[in-house]
């Protein structure tokens, strides 16, 4: 079991290590982040002194922080997964004692985690510098950043998941921008869903985007030990579906694997 | 001696889609069964080192794939060391190392000695046993001044020998090589063989190579299959190949005047150093190059004979 996890978290380590190196993606990738920050922090601002209502960019500026931080820490895994099943990649690994799909998630989560605490260190500083007072606690700010890394691991989860449909489909292209719009739209990645009507937020409880995206940003605004656990609750539901999924999806494809040419 | 893989009566069938065009074909594809490999049977040895040979398409990689447990067969059974591979991939993978000359284990962008680490963890190579085996298969495969390198700035001959030492780091028992010269030059070619070779001997390490490449089991192998349209048309020791079907070498000569002339001996009659000999008194040679026949002449005299 040991020698199980070390070898993962070696995968983990270096892909972490290789992620950390490519400086000018994360350069671009920083940039980008504080463009848009610094763009929304003024359209708040604006809406904020029209409604008289005070502190109302600093509570959306640090939303759609960790909202952008989950979403561009993604490090584009149904891609990689596409690829590596649909030229055979994977096929040469299934003789080997690891199991491919883990292997590569673990290589995912180490790229994302990169991007993750670079942009949660530069981000929050930004932020802070652009709105002043956060809206939490910065006691519970750790607790918070860990909730959204969680959320980040079963997002990179599901794209993964996504991946694994190339035993089915000849593209997935189609499948990760409608779950990447969905995300959009029911998780609240840009405006809180507590702005939506409540016939709309009745419709994103049922879908995953609600509990990985909007209940674990959410805490930034509104943190709770009630909050917490039932984020916590609802991710590991989905969690445990989408593990489901891939299980079935996995097995099928291990004895399904083609290799052409040679 | 006992043997370490069997193989009876294993086929290989790929359903492949007809490419017809208009509505029909939407609703109702067509298929096409394409038999990779057909029934074969065949046993090798512990410590044998076996060619598997065969021109393009004749399913040589595909055996080797459903040998080295990548590939469920459409029917027949193999066993590695008792066990059928493609339901045991996890129980054989350390008995068993893989090489496939188009494709690469090793890590794109990481330096050799990450791939290699790497490599050490997957198979749960306790720390000392890993430094100390990959200590000895780089002294071996003289590969000390690559390992600080990424796999991509390799070239291929250079790559080659890092992915079978990545492929030998478990210690296997069995070595599956899938075409390891493919694309390498004469140089690059001849030093792999010796080191496949070398290692083979030393560790009495089972190998199966592919290759349509006649030269790669002349050098490293004693005993070769030929397989053509998924049969095995030939199965016997490289010195009865030898002597019934590679008699011939073809010499390639080039004068000084720029002319190439090409000869045809057989060493049954006249060895080919006598044959270089007389070449060379006759003509002010600049270039030679001595060929076996190609794989495509041998099998055509092997059905012929049949």
């Amino acid at each position: 079991m040991i020698k199980s996890l070390s070898k993962y978290w070696a995968l983990f380590s270096i892909s972490f290590k290789q992620a950390w190196s490519r400086k000018a993606n994360l350069s671009g990738l920083l940039f980008f982040l504080f463009i848009l920050l610094f763009i929304y922090n003024r359209l708040w601002e604006v809406i904020g002194i029209q409604d008289n209502v005070s502190g109302l960019n600093a509570t959306f500026i640090w939303y759609l922080l960790l909202a952008e931080m989950i979403i561009l820490s993604s490090p584009k895994m149904e891609r990689t997964l596409f690829d590596d099943i649909q030229s055979g990649t994977m096929a040469y690994y299934v003789n080997k004692p690891i199991s491919f799909f883990i292997m590569r998630y673990c290589e995912g989560i180490g790229n994302m985690s990169v991007s993750f605490l670079l942009m949660g260190a530069f981000g929050s500083i930004t932020t802070f510098a652009l709105t002043g007072t956060p809206p939490f606690e910065w006691k519970y700010f750790p607790l918070i950043l860990l909730m959204c890394w969680i959320s980040s691991c079963i997002n990179v989860l599901f794209y993964t998941g996504i991946g694994l449909c190339a035993l089915w489909l000849n593209s997935i292209r189609t499948l990760a921008m409608a779950f990447e719009r969905l995300a959009f739209i029911f998780g609240g990645a840009i405006f809180p869903l507590s702005i939506y009507p409540e016939w709309f937020v009745d419709i994103a409880k049922w879908t995953p985007f609600y509990s990985i995206y909007y209940l674990t940003i959410k805490l930034v605004y509104d943190f709770s030990w009630n909050n917490l656990a039932e984020a916590a609750v609802l991710n590991t539901f989905w969690v445990g579906l989408i593990l489901l999924f891939i299980t079935y999806a996995y097995s099928k494809l291990k004895k399904k694997v083609n290799v052409y040419g040679g | 001696m006992t043997n370490i893989i069997e193989v009876n009566q294993l086929t290989k069938k790929f359903k492949l889609k007809k490419n017809n065009s208009g509505l029909r074909s939407l609703f109702f594809p067509e298929y096409k069964n394409i038999t990779a490999v057909d029934k074969i049977t065949f046993n090798i040895k512990k410590g044998e080192r076996v060619a598997f040979i065969g021109p393009n398409g004749a399913g040589k990689s595909t055996t080797i794939k459903m040998l080295s447990s990548i590939l469920y067969p459409t029917s027949g059974t193999a066993l590695i060391k008792g066990m059928i591979p493609w339901e045991n991939r996890k129980k054989i993978a350390g008995d068993i190392g893989t090489v496939f000359g188009q494709r690469s284990q090793l890590w794109y962008n990481l330096p050799i000695q990450d791939s290699f680490a790497l490599m050490g963890k997957i198979y749960n190579m306790d720390e000392i046993a890993f430094k100390r085996r990959l200590s000895r298969l780089v002294n071996l495969f003289e590969i000390r001044d690559l390992l600080s390198h990424p796999t991509r700035s390799l070239s291929l001959g250079q790559r080659m020998r890092c992915e079978i030492v990545a492929s030998l780091l478990h210690k296997p028992q069995i070595l599956f090589l899938d075409e390891p010269t493919i694309g390498l030059d004469v140089t690059a070619k001849e030093i792999i063989r010796n080191l496949i070779k070398k290692q083979a001997l030393e560790e009495e390490t089972t190998l199966l190579l592919t290759s349509h490449d006649t030269d790669d089991m002349e050098k490293v192998c004693e005993r070769v299959i030929i397989i053509n349209k998924g049969k095995i048309i030939f199965d016997d020791s490289l010195d009865r190949l030898k002597q019934s079907y590679l008699s011939k070498k073809y010499i390639e000569i080039t004068t000084d005047a720029g002319d190439k002339i090409k000869k045809t001996v057989n060493t049954k009659d006249t060895p080919v150093k006598q044959a270089l000999d007389e070449i060379v008194k006759k003509y002010h040679v600049t270039d030679i190059t001595v060929e076996n026949p190609p794989m495509e002449e041998i099998i055509k005299e092997i059905y012929k004979r049949d």
